[in-house]
């Protein structure tokens, strides 16, 4: 195994670094398809739209709403990475990572996997309060006989 | 550190003390400000050896509670106050940084033919970070502890603890900070500044291992940060998001919470197969067999054990179908791992293996790895789980894969690693015998731990006094730990004790191969005096034959002989003084 | 890599090579990886955060839609029931604070000092913007209204819209939480930035010999911007 001199003893090393520049106006475009998208996301958001009925599920309209405001909101922020992050133009070892970043979230919606598959029911309250998240000591809870005392209906 | 004045010609060097690492410059300022990874590396080594020493504390105390059936030591609420102790501090102060802060640190660079990490100033950050998290955690065990145990679950710990929870919590919140910036770091040097020659596939395993590590801690840390940010909030800013009362659900904090503390379990037995890689392959003196496979299969371990959280929440009110989901993918993420216990065994066949301490410890972790990995595989099938969960068969089985596991991979790592890291070699029938008490008390401690757990003793108790018939097996796991412990602090000894000593190392003490071994011991600041271009295949022991083998040797067993200097590599050998 | 730049010729262009580094573009590629692996943590930390507001609102669609109607106002022209105005204005903000940040990324590439200095400037203006709007518009009406979670929640019917009480908290607690999140994110940009804005003004040459720590900076500030984009439709534009 030979060696390969880089002296550190010098000065150090100064270089030129190779970089693209680009145009004023391409950024400019994109501002300019951001800003409609937005307001495009405001005015759809409002609109009504009518459920669609496939023959084994019913597709509301609420829910189209939602997955219009999702993919605007998703061209949006593709427009912000590529052009403004520079994913467009970045190198490979770049776009990995920043792709591993969004590959890292889509792991946790396996989280719905287990909401959609069973009957997600809320506790039922168990004290008088109207609900609030206060912190309370075990002291302050009721006892055994207390609970007991109650009406099944107010358990 | 003074070296004694070297008599003998045969070395080429120009002056008296060999300008290294430890004493490049003596100052305070100099180590705490210090860009140096190896510098780091070794205050990481104080650091985590110290906390190491607080977690031990509180696992005495928990076996010394457990040997009598009424529990007379320590109070219901203090005892959860101590095992949430050991638990936070083993996991998120030991076990997560050891070996990818120490030997991560202190040999990723030096592997890959770098002169520093990519980010020498971001590593001293996550030190400091390190330091300020293990100090709020461990103000915060001072002032009264968390007895919701490390898993925090709510609403126990946002509602109704009245222990010091925030403070812990900003602890570990800080402590992964510091986890999120080493992975980080090892990422961006991984591949962006490897030498010359120095392809993908001529990276040591410890590496590859290092790799997937970081990739680990990197996707899964920031999701327990936000998810302990929350538990914080809602006990501090009263957000219940997790609280039953407003509709919010609590599994979804165990959702969360599992979602990276599966992953962090890898994090802590991944480093230490990359270290068991290097041991096998150094000790047998022969290539890793299927060395692709063990690379990739670190990857695999690294991608599948982000699927498999819901097997810590079988019992939960988890959906049963996710449930059979998790359970599948639990099943098949073992299947790399085992890959890597065969390929090791497959090593270990018909090489020259040499038994001396580092390979103890590897052997011993092949072993209780596997028994760790096996019991997983009882608990990864939904249906025994249900019997098993919360009992001690659990405590048994993560204990054999984080302490037979990690921590032999931790102690090998030290013992292999030490000469280069220090320039001083310690006394090896030490250290063998070291490792066979450290052996023999862990299997005590923990094997009657499955038993027991199988009968139905429940974990986190501390009283069993309906069930007095198993008292022998706590009476043997507590004996056990006695063992195990004395077995942990002797090193301590004969470790310092080396540095004092006068048996200073060689470049390559073992004839192992690896660029670390081709510097010297310790290496200088830059590493290596001329960035290297790597032209032979990893783990290459054809070439080394003629007079590594017989160097190393010598060096072991034969001290005092002088060694001759190779003049084409970079090696420092120096004449032991009698 | 880059391809060579178009015009480039301003003078001495180059670069000091921190001691690991071999070459600029290694040290330069290092760093933009480096400043995405730590915006992949962000991901991930609001990413959860997502996860949890999607499982929420899942489970309480009407509920959410009551409280949500708190963040909007009436608006009855074009068709529309109710328009988000401090949401849109703060949403613009943030775009043109993005793009005045990658005009400062771009002329930092051409070594513009009073350029960079500019840009720099106009998005710490809109930021604070963004931070005003927020903590004097949006956040003191929820206070007034006795919509902050915890043991001072007891909003009166017609604030929460119809909306159950208990859902009703788990989206303020969420909305708090998130929003909260993202303005200390928009503090720490703002610092950041302003710290930036000072090394360009000394003419320090960490900042103004090398385009990158500018570019990291721009990096930092898009990701904010684009956790805003998912954010506004998710709390401000629920469908009835």
């Amino acid at each position: 195994m030979e060696g390969h001199s880089h002296h550190r003893a010098g000065p150090p090393s100064v270089q030129e670094p190779t970089f693209h520049v680009h145009s004023v106006g391409l950024y400019l475009w994109v501002l300019i398809r951001l800003v409609v998208l937005m307001v495009l996301t405001v005015v759809l958001a409002q609109v009504h739209f009518p459920d669609i009925d496939f023959r084994f599920f019913i597709l509301h309209g609420t829910m189209i709403n939602n997955l219009v405001a999702m993919a605007i909101a998703v061209t949006k922020g593709l427009l912000v990475m590529l052009f403004f992050m520079g994913y467009k133009y970045a190198t490979k070892l770049t776009k990995l990572w920043a792709a591993a970043g969004f590959v890292g979230f889509a792991l946790i919606f396996l989280v719905f996997g287990d909401y959609a598959t069973r009957k997600y029911e809320p506790t039922p309250r168990w004290t008088g309060d109207p609900g609030s998240a206060m912190m309370r000591s075990i002291k302050e809870s009721r006892t055994d006989e207390e609970f007991r005392a109650l009406p099944r209906g107010e358990r | 550190m003074s070296a004694p004045a070297i008599e003998a010609s045969e070395l080429t060097a120009p002056h008296e003390e060999q300008k290294n690492y430890l004493n490049a410059d003596h100052t305070v300022a100099s180590w705490l400000l210090t860009g140096d990874h190896k510098r780091i590396a070794i205050m990481y080594l104080i650091s985590v050896s110290f906390f190491f020493m607080i977690g031990g504390i509180f696992a005495g105390l928990i076996r010394l509670e457990l040997i009598s059936p009424t529990g007379v030591l320590l109070e219901s609420e203090t005892y959860n106050k101590i095992f949430s102790a050991h638990g936070i501090v083993m996991i998120f102060l030991f076990l997560v940084p050891s070996i990818p802060a120490v030997f991560g640190n202190f040999l990723l660079p030096i592997m890959i033919g770098a002169r520093d990490l990519a980010f020498p100033r971001m590593n001293l950050a996550s030190l400091y970070v390190y330091w300020l998290g293990g100090g709020l955690i461990t103000l915060g065990l001072l002032t009264g502890g968390v007895d919701s145990g490390w898993t925090f679950y709510t609403p126990y710990s946002s509602l109704y603890s009245n222990s010091q929870v925030s403070l812990v919590i900003i602890g570990i919140f800080f402590a992964g900070f510091s986890s999120i910036m080493t992975g980080l770091n090892f990422i961006v040097t991984v591949h962006k500044m490897r030498a010359p020659g120095m392809t993908w596939f001529r990276l040591p395993l410890f590496v590859w291992s290092m790799y997937a590590t970081s990739v680990v801690m990197l996707l899964g840390t920031p999701v327990i940060a936000i998810t302990l940010l929350l538990v914080f909030a809602e006990r501090t800013l009263h957000l219940g998001v997790f609280s039953p009362e407003l509709g919010g659900d609590p599994v979804l904090f165990q959702h969360l919470f599992w979602f990276y503390s599966h992953p962090a379990v890898y994090i802590m037995i991944l480093p230490s197969f990359g270290v068991i890689s290097e041991l096998m392959a150094n000790f047998s003196r022969k290539r890793v067999f299927g060395y692709h496979f063990v690379a990739f299969s670190s990857l695999a371990i690294a991608g599948l054990g982000f699927l498999v959280w819901g097997h810590h929440m079988f019992v939960s009110s988890q959906s049963m179908y996710q449930g059979v989901v998790f359970s599948l993918v639990s099943f098949l993420v073992a299947v790399p791992s085992a890959v890597k216990v065969f390929n090791w065994t497959a090593t270990m066949y018909k090489g020259h293996i040499r038994l001396q301490t580092p390979m103890i410890y590897a052997i011993g972790f092949i072993g209780l790895f596997t028994v760790g990995g096996l019991t997983g595989l009882f608990l990864a099938c939904m249906g025994t789980d249900v019997h098993l969960t919360n009992t001690y068969f659990i405590v048994a089985h993560f204990h054999y894969v984080m302490v037979g596991g990690a921590m032999m991979g931790f102690l090998g790592a030290l013992h292999f690693w030490w000469p280069k890291m220090t320039g001083h070699m310690y006394n090896d029938t030490w250290g063998k015998f070291n490792a066979l008490l450290v052996f023999i008390g862990f299997n005590l401690t923990f094997f009657p731990q499955f038993i027991v757990g199988f009968l139905g003793m429940p974990r986190r108790y501390h009283y069993y006094y309906i069930a007095p018939e198993f008292t022998p097996y706590h009476i043997m796991s507590s004996a056990g730990a006695s063992a195990l412990a004395v077995g942990l602090i002797v090193p301590a000894f004969y470790l310092v004790s080396s540095l004092r000593g006068k048996r200073k190392a060689s470049a390559n003490p073992w004839g192992a191969h690896g660029l670390e071994w081709q510097t010297a011991s310790p290496p200088i600041t830059l590493n290596f005096v001329e960035t290297p271009i790597v032209t032979d295949e990893v783990y290459d022991f054809s070439h080394m034959d003629e007079y590594e083998q017989r160097r190393g040797t010598a060096e072991m067993t034969h001290p005092g002989e002088g060694l001759q200097q190779d003049k084409n590599l970079d090696i420092v050998g120096t004449k032991e003084d009698k | 890599m880059a391809s060579v730049a178009e015009d480039h010729g301003h003078g001495d262009m180059v670069v000091h090579v921190h001691h690991q580094f071999e070459n600029i573009d290694q040290q330069n590629e290092s760093y933009i990886v480096g400043m995405w692996c730590f915006l992949v943590t962000e991901i991930m930390f609001f990413g959860a955060l997502f996860i949890m507001y999607i499982l929420y609102r899942w489970n309480y669609q009407q509920d959410f839609y009551g409280a949500h109607l708190e963040l909007s106002q009436p608006f009855h022209m074009f068709g529309l029931q109710e328009f988000p105005i401090w949401g849109s204005i703060n949403t613009t903000a943030l775009l043109i604070s993005s793009f005045t940040m990658v005009m400062a990324v771009r002329a930092a590439q051409l070594r513009q000092k009073m350029v960079v200095l500019k840009n720099l400037g106009v998005t710490c203006v809109l930021a604070t913007l963004f931070l005003v709007i927020k903590f004097t518009f949006e956040w003191p009406p929820k206070f007034q209204h006795h919509l902050v979670p915890g043991p001072n929640f007891h909003p009166h019917a017609e604030v929460l819209h119809g909306a159950a009480p208990r859902a009703s908290e788990i989206f303020f607690s969420l909305y708090f939480a998130m929003t909260g999140l993202h303005a200390i994110h928009i503090i720490a940009g703002i610092g950041v930035i302003g710290a930036l804005m000072f090394l360009w003004n000394k003419g320090a040459t960490s900042v103004t010999e090398d385009y990158v720590p500018t570019e990291m900076i721009g990096l930092y500030w898009h990701f904010v911007d684009l956790v805003w984009i998912f954010l506004f439709p998710l709390f401000y534009l629920i469908p009835a």
